[in-house]
This record gives C-alpha cells, sequence and structure tokens, in this order.
C-alpha cells in the first residue's frame, strides 16, 4: 500500500502559478481521466482551492507511481509543462502524506491558521472522487478520518474560534451591536478595493439598504453597480448628501483616500441629535484616518479603525497558534491510528489472497494425487483417500503459514512490513482482492492460520478405517475424526 | 415600642427549603463564575448543572409558595407574608433564566441574573426566619396590590440584568474587544429591548398595584393617619414608578438611550430594594407608613401591628 501526495500550495507557489494550475469543477473528469490513464489502477483525489492544488494518489497491491513520472502527471492533470512547476511541486509519501491531509483539514496548513473554509473544501472534494469512483478503501478511509478528526480537533480545541479578516471582524462588531439588520442602512465612503471588500461582507447580512458614496460619482456608481444595489435596496448618492446620509445610517464603512479626516467632532455631533440616539457603528479602514479619534468618544457611536480591527485580528490568530500545539499532538495521534488501520487492512488483503492462492494449489495437488490413486476406487476406499488427502494438504498448508504469518502479526516496530507484503504479492503472484464490501480482520486471518480452527466433524465408520488402530489426528481445520 | 416576634410564626419548613434554594442557586452562580474564569465572558449558555440548579429553586420554589398557601397560611390571601412575594420573585426570575436559555435568544442573561437571584433567595431566607412578618392582606383589594406588585418586581429585575448586561457589553465594545472567547453577550440593540419591554410590563403591573393601594389606603386614613402619601415607602414607589416610566420612553427621548437607559434600569432596581427594605424597617419598628405620624404599637404583638390595618404601600400591606 503506497500513498502520495503530489501538488502546490501557498507556501511552495506564487499566485500566478497556483492560477495556472488550479482544476476547476469542470475539469475534474479530464484530471481523473489522465489519472487512470498514467496510472492504472490507482485511487485518487483532486483538491484544488486559492491556496492549493493537490493530487492524492494510492494504490493498493502496490506503488501508483512506479515507474511514472509523478511531475509529469502532475503537470498533465493542471494542463501545464512539467518546466511549469519548477521548484514549486511537493511530493509526499505514506505517513507524510497522510499527515499533509489530516493538517489541511484542520486548517493547519493554511493561510489563515484554523480557518473554516478548507474543511468543506476538502469534504466536497473527497465527495467528487467518489461520485467520480476514482477513490477507493485506502482514500476512503484516510478522507474519512481526517474529516473526523478535522471536527473533532475544531470542537476540542476552539482551533477556528474567532475571526482574522477585517472584513468578518466587522460583520463581528456590527452583530455584538444590532440585533437584526432588516431594517439597518449601511453607507460606505469611497470606493476603493478596501471599501468593496467590508461592504461585501456587510451586505451579506441582509440590511435594509446600502448606499455608497464618493467625491467621485462614477466611481461610486461603478461600484453600487458592481454590487448589485438597485435603487430601492440602495445605489449610489452624492458626497454632498453625506451629512443627511449618517444621519440616516446606522452603520458607516469608510475608506477614502482623503488626506484629512472627513467626519470631525464637529460634524458629526449635531447629527447625532437628528438621529435621536440611535447607535452608530463607524468602521474605518482608511489611512490616514478619515473619522477623527475623538467622534468615537461620543454618546452611542462606536468608532473602530484599522488599528482595532487588526489587532482583534492579531489576537485571535495568538489564541489559535496557542491552540495548534494541541491540534498538531492530536493529529499525530489520529495520523499513527490511520496508518496502522492501513497496514492492518493491506496485511489483511494479502494473508487472504495468499491461503487462497496455496489452497487452491493445494486443492489442484490433492485433485492430481487423486486422479493417480483412481486403483484404490476400486476397493472402496475413494472417500477415505478423499479425505485423508483434504486433511494433508490442509495441515501443510497451515504449517506453511504459520511462521510468516506469526511474523506480520508480531507487529514488532522495526519489522519492515510494508516489505514483507510486498514480497509476498510479488513472490506468490497475489491478486488484488480487495473489494468494496470485503474486509476480513488481519487478526482473525493470522490467527486462522497460526492455530487450526475446529470445524464441522465427519464421522466415519470404524470398518472403513485400516487395520492399524486409528490415531487421533490433532483438530484441523476440516476434519475431525472420531474413534 | 417593642417588636415581638413570634417564634411560632416562623416556619422552619420554610427555612429549610429556602436554605436549600440558596445554596442551590449559589451553586449555579459559582459553577457560572468558574467557566467564566476558565473561558472567559459568560456569554455562553448554562451548562447542564446550572439549569438543575435553576430548574431546582424554580421548582421547590413554586412549591414552597403552594405549601405555604394551603398549610402556613391556611387562607385565601396567595401572599402573607413579605416572604411569599420574595418567593414569587425568585421563581419568576429561575423561570426567565431558563426561558432565556432555552430559546437562546439572550445570550449571557443567565450569567447575569443567577447573583440576582441569589440575592432575593437569601433574603426570602431572612424574611422567613429573622425578619418575618405576617401581611394582613384580608381584603381582595390588598391581595391584589401585592400581588401586582411582586409580580412586577420580577419584570423590573429581568430590566436591571439587561441593563447590567448593557453596560458590560458596552464597555467591551468600547475598549474593542470585539472577539470574546466563549461567545459575546446578546447585542446592544436586544439588550435594549429586553430592558424597556421587562420595564414596560412591570410598570403596567405597579400602576396597577399603586393605584390599588392608594385607593386602599384613602379609604383608611383614618387608621393609618394624614399624611401617609408623604411616608417613605410610598414616596419610593412612586420614585421607582417615574423611573421606569422614563425607561419606557428611552426610544422617544434620544438623550437617554444608551448607556443612561440601562443605568436608569439598574437605578430603578435598587429604589425598589430600598422600598421593599425601607417597609420591613418600618414594620419592625412598628411604624405606620405615615412618617408624621407614628403609631404607638407598644405591647403589641407584630399580628396587631398597624402595618396589618394600613396597606397601600408599597413594600406590602403590613407595615
Amino acid at each position: 500500500m503506497r500513498v502520495h501526495l503530489l501538488g502546490v500550495s501557498y507556501r511552495t507557489a506564487g499566485i500566478d502559478l497556483r492560477d495556472r494550475l488550479a482544476v476547476v469543477p469542470r475539469g475534474l473528469d479530464h484530471a481523473v481521466g489522465v489519472l487512470r490513464r498514467r496510472c492504472p489502477g490507482a485511487e485518487a483525489v483532486v483538491l484544488s482551492t486559492c491556496n492549493r492544488t493537490e493530487l492524492y494518489l494510492a494504490g493498493r497491491a502496490g506503488d501508483p507511481l512506479a515507474g511514472v513520472d509523478a511531475r509529469g502527471v502532475l503537470a498533465e492533470v493542471c494542463k501545464v509543462t512539467p518546466g511549469d512547476l519548477g521548484d514549486a511541486m511537493l511530493h509526499r509519501v505514506d505517513g507524510q502524506a497522510v499527515s499533509h491531509v489530516f493538517r489541511v483539514a484542520c486548517g493547519l496548513d493554511s493561510m489563515i491558521l484554523g480557518e473554516r473554509e478548507v474543511l468543506g473544501q476538502l469534504r466536497r472534494a473527497y465527495e467528487a472522487a467518489v461520485e467520480r469512483r476514482s477513490a477507493g478503501p485506502v482514500l476512503h478511509r484516510v478522507f474519512q478520518q481526517a474529516i473526523r478528526v478535522a471536527k473533532r480537533a475544531r470542537t476540542e480545541t476552539g482551533i477556528d474560534e474567532g475571526r482574522v479578516s477585517i472584513g468578518s471582524i466587522a460583520v463581528d462588531f456590527a452583530r455584538q451591536i444590532f440585533e437584526r439588520f432588516d431594517d439597518k442602512t449601511v453607507l460606505g465612503i469611497g470606493a476603493g478595493p478596501a471599501a468593496k471588500l467590508t461592504l461585501r461582507h456587510m451586505q451579506a447580512l441582509g440590511p435594509a439598504r446600502v448606499w455608497v458614496t464618493n467625491r467621485s460619482a462614477d466611481r461610486a456608481g461603478a461600484l453600487a453597480s458592481r454590487l448589485g444595489l438597485s435603487a430601492g435596496g440602495g445605489g449610489a448618492r452624492p458626497i454632498g448628501e453625506l451629512d443627511a446620509l449618517i444621519t440616516e445610517a446606522d452603520i458607516v464603512l469608510t475608506s477614502t483616500g482623503a488626506p484629512r479626516a472627513i467626519l470631525s467632532v464637529e460634524r458629526v455631533q449635531p447629527l447625532l441629535k437628528k438621529r435621536r440616539g440611535r447607535p452608530l457603528f463607524i468602521v474605518d479602514t482608511a489611512v490616514p484616518r478619515d473619522v477623527d479619534p475623538r467622534v468615537g468618544g461620543l454618546k452611542n457611536v462606536y468608532l473602530y479603525n484599522i488599528d482595532d480591527l487588526q489587532r482583534v485580528a492579531a489576537e485571535t490568530h495568538g489564541q489559535r497558534q496557542g491552540q495548534a500545539a494541541r491540534c498538531e499532538t492530536m493529529l499525530s495521534d489520529a495520523v499513527k491510528t490511520c496508518m496502522m488501520h492501513l497496514e492492518n487492512h493491506d496485511v489483511g488483503q494479502v494473508v487472504h489472497a495468499l491461503r487462497r492462492r496455496l489452497h487452491a494449489l493445494g486443492l489442484a495437488e490433492q485433485r492430481r494425487t487423486g486422479r493417480k490413486l483412481t486403483s484404490l476406487h476400486d476397493i472402496g476406499l475413494a472417500d477415505e483417500i478423499e479425505r485423508l488427502l483434504g486433511e494433508h494438504t490442509h495441515r501443510l498448508i497451515n504449517k506453511v503459514l504459520h511462521v510468516p504469518l506469526a511474523r506480520l502479526q508480531a507487529r514488532d516496530g522495526d519489522a519492515p512490513v510494508g516489505l514483507y507484503l510486498e514480497a509476498l504479492r510479488e513472490l506468490f503472484e497475489l491478486e488484488d482482492v480487495a473489494s468494496e464490501g470485503e474486509s476480513v480482520a488481519a487478526e482473525e486471518m493470522i490467527d486462522d492460520a497460526a492455530a487450526p480452527t475446529v470445524q464441522p466433524v465427519v464421522t466415519l465408520d470404524p470398518k472403513q478405517t485400516t487395520a492399524t488402530s486409528p490415531k487421533r489426528v490433532p483438530a484441523v481445520a476440516g476434519v475431525k475424526v472420531n474413534k | 415600642m417593642s417588636m415581638l416576634l413570634t417564634l411560632a410564626e416562623i416556619d422552619p419548613v420554610t427555612t429549610v427549603v429556602l436554605a436549600v434554594l440558596c445554596a442551590a442557586s449559589l451553586g449555579a452562580c459559582l459553577i457560572g463564575m468558574g467557566k467564566h474564569k476558565k473561558n472567559g465572558p459568560m456569554g455562553v449558555g448554562l451548562t447542564g448543572g446550572q439549569r438543575w440548579l435553576v430548574m431546582v429553586c424554580l421548582a421547590g420554589g413554586a412549591v414552597l409558595y403552594a405549601y405555604r398557601v394551603i398549610w402556613v397560611h391556611q387562607a385565601v390571601a396567595p401572599l402573607g407574608a413579605h416572604v411569599d412575594g420574595l418567593l414569587l420573585v425568585a421563581a419568576g426570575l429561575s423561570a426567565a433564566v431558563l426561558y432565556a436559555h432555552r430559546r437562546e435568544r439572550v445570550p449571557g442573561f443567565g450569567g447575569f441574573a443567577l447573583p440576582v437571584l441569589v440575592v432575593v433567595l437569601a433574603w426570602a431566607l431572612c424574611a422567613g426566619s429573622f425578619t418575618f412578618y405576617r401581611y394582613q392582606a384580608g381584603t381582595l383589594w390588598q391581595a391584589g396590590h401585592l400581588a401586582a406588585v411582586y409580580l412586577g418586581t420580577v419584570f423590573f429585575v429581568v430590566s436591571g440584568v439587561a441593563g447590567g448586561m448593557y453596560l458590560y457589553a458596552q464597555r467591551g465594545l468600547r475598549a474593542g474587544r470585539g472577539q470574546v472567547r466563549g461567545g459575546p453577550v446578546a447585542s446592544l440593540e436586544l439588550l435594549e429591548r429586553v430592558m424597556v419591554r421587562g420595564a414596560g410590563l412591570g410598570l403596567v403591573l405597579l400602576t396597577v398595584g399603586l393605584v390599588v393601594g392608594f385607593v386602599t389606603a384613602w379609604g383608611a386614613e383614618a387608621r393609618v393617619g394624614p399624611g401617609w402619601w408623604r411616608s417613605a415607602e410610598i414616596v419610593l414607589g412612586v420614585s421607582v414608578w417615574l423611573t421606569f416610566a422614563l425607561l419606557v420612553g428611552v426610544q422617544r427621548v434620544g438623550s437617554l438611550r444608551g448607556g443612561r437607559a440601562a443605568w436608569l434600569s439598574l437605578v430603578g432596581v435598587a429604589l425598589l430594594f430600598v422600598t421593599f427594605g425601607t417597609a420591613t424597617v418600618a414594620t419592625r419598628m412598628g411604624q405606620t407608613q405615615s412618617s408624621g405620624h407614628a403609631v404607638d404599637n407598644a405591647g403589641v404583638s407584630i399580628h396587631h401591628d398597624v402595618g396589618g390595618d394600613a396597606p397601600g404601600d408599597l413594600g406590602g400591606g403590613a407595615h
């Protein structure tokens, strides 16, 4: 069994390269097709987000990338040339690959530590693989475990608590002041990218009206269009109406490039009387500031500037850092457990295949020998011969398997179990017998081989035995003789 | 004037049960404080243990109240003593805490209300033993006055708790503490609404209680003496009414919105408790609510104190 991770992330590649390598949803079929062609029989999951494009490949009966150029596979999936990848490609194998999935799911590998979105993205990538039947038992287990552990880690450590983006922090402040937003008015002063970003966050709250104003009416209008503001629910207003807008607004987001404050105490204080004490929430993300800091001291005015928002983001980040260590410990244990289950499953599959192969061989030899003994059939000993040969074959195979399977079961920390399995597969030409519903516990199969079990009794007529008294044979898997 | 405390009037069952309820509420409070210390502000809902303890306070208070009506007073009057009124307030507050938790409407309400519940139950414990006195609410008017006053108190207390939460949340927001571990308390807008609505409901009940009280006292002026309307309890009672009336109108009076409204609610609750306390002290001193005419009841047991004949004050009929 082998698990590979191939890909790029924000840690290794800039935004331009990540843009080129991104696999969009409608490109998934092409990606899966390439992987099936280049790595036949391999399991695959493709994860592509704004921060990473990663291929997870697994092979139950060998290395899915054996004899295959990993770089070439990644390049072909992402529709670029191998040279375009440069030094940005990540390649992780087995435990490291599994550990990476778990860390991604928990948000430990994200640009914003502990972010929540990546878990949903990972889940969707896994579901897309299930839909296309490109995921198999190995990746089923890895991804299901990763999602489970990520949920537990988030619940127990709180690594995703709090907000870290400016827009979402502003929304959180708004929620602490206002209970409902469907009767509120939001005013955006300024039409730059920062204003747009914060306005979008506020728009998500569903306010009754969103007004945009700017020194340039055209830019205000353009921003209003981009935000989809209609006449009834808001739109662009001329900067000359700023006082009336502030009187009407409950939330003011300001982010202009003005060299001096546009909202002074002298301007705002008279407007508060007209507002009849309604609370006013102002977010000033401009530098230099658009709002005089003394405005924040006025009654029922709550003013936050970029420093306040970034301080909250830093505090949240600090809290998350504190929880990351706990998360890492949880993940480490989870990865070990996952790898152990995968190896056990692998062991179980190989043992099952080995037993089938050897029993098939034994049965074939038994029949061959039985045909040679046809002369004895004439004297009515055919059944007895059949039985004895069956016992003999079964005992022989059990004894042959006893030591190797016991070694596999020992799980000595230094034992190269993977190597043993690979060798068994190779030497005995074992087929990949795993199917979706078939899973036999490794312990059960190994114990079965090491300690022969008693099976239903076949009673023989003592008169048909040989002249010597029948010896009590050890209970073997097959037959028990009654005296 | 001497005050004869009739020990026979103190019901031991009431004392024991109130002690248990007090301990339960204190336990719930301490659990909340421990959670606050560990996790941050008490914005999250009640823990399982807290919920059970508050349910004990609610059920215990209700059962004790019924017991007192049926066995102790053996009378139709539902409020036979100040302790009964306080039991009503405690049960009402417990119900409010559980309701807020269940509906998840006012995060943090339980954390702020539980200390108040402890105070009310401790006061009830005192009122049921050390400072016990019985109302002489023999008429429907008197009973109605008491019931309206105590029920109104429940809503005023809820309003006051919301006011305390408002100031706490506002302080956090002013300090830029937007991201509060363990969850924030309810929004300022919601808290203001709870303050105003609580005050409004309490005001309706208090108005009924005061009107009934005035009507009754007016008719008994000969007994209570002239100038009863100038007594401490009446003045305080009206002050409470005015305070909460102002609170109800804050949304129309812009200058009173926000933190000032929160302080109004707290002042109103404080005045309310002072009024109850004044009524208790006045009764124990054998004074009527007539500040100008202290009726001398020397040598007479508390049952026969004038308080029993002079209903109409805010703290209860038997002062």
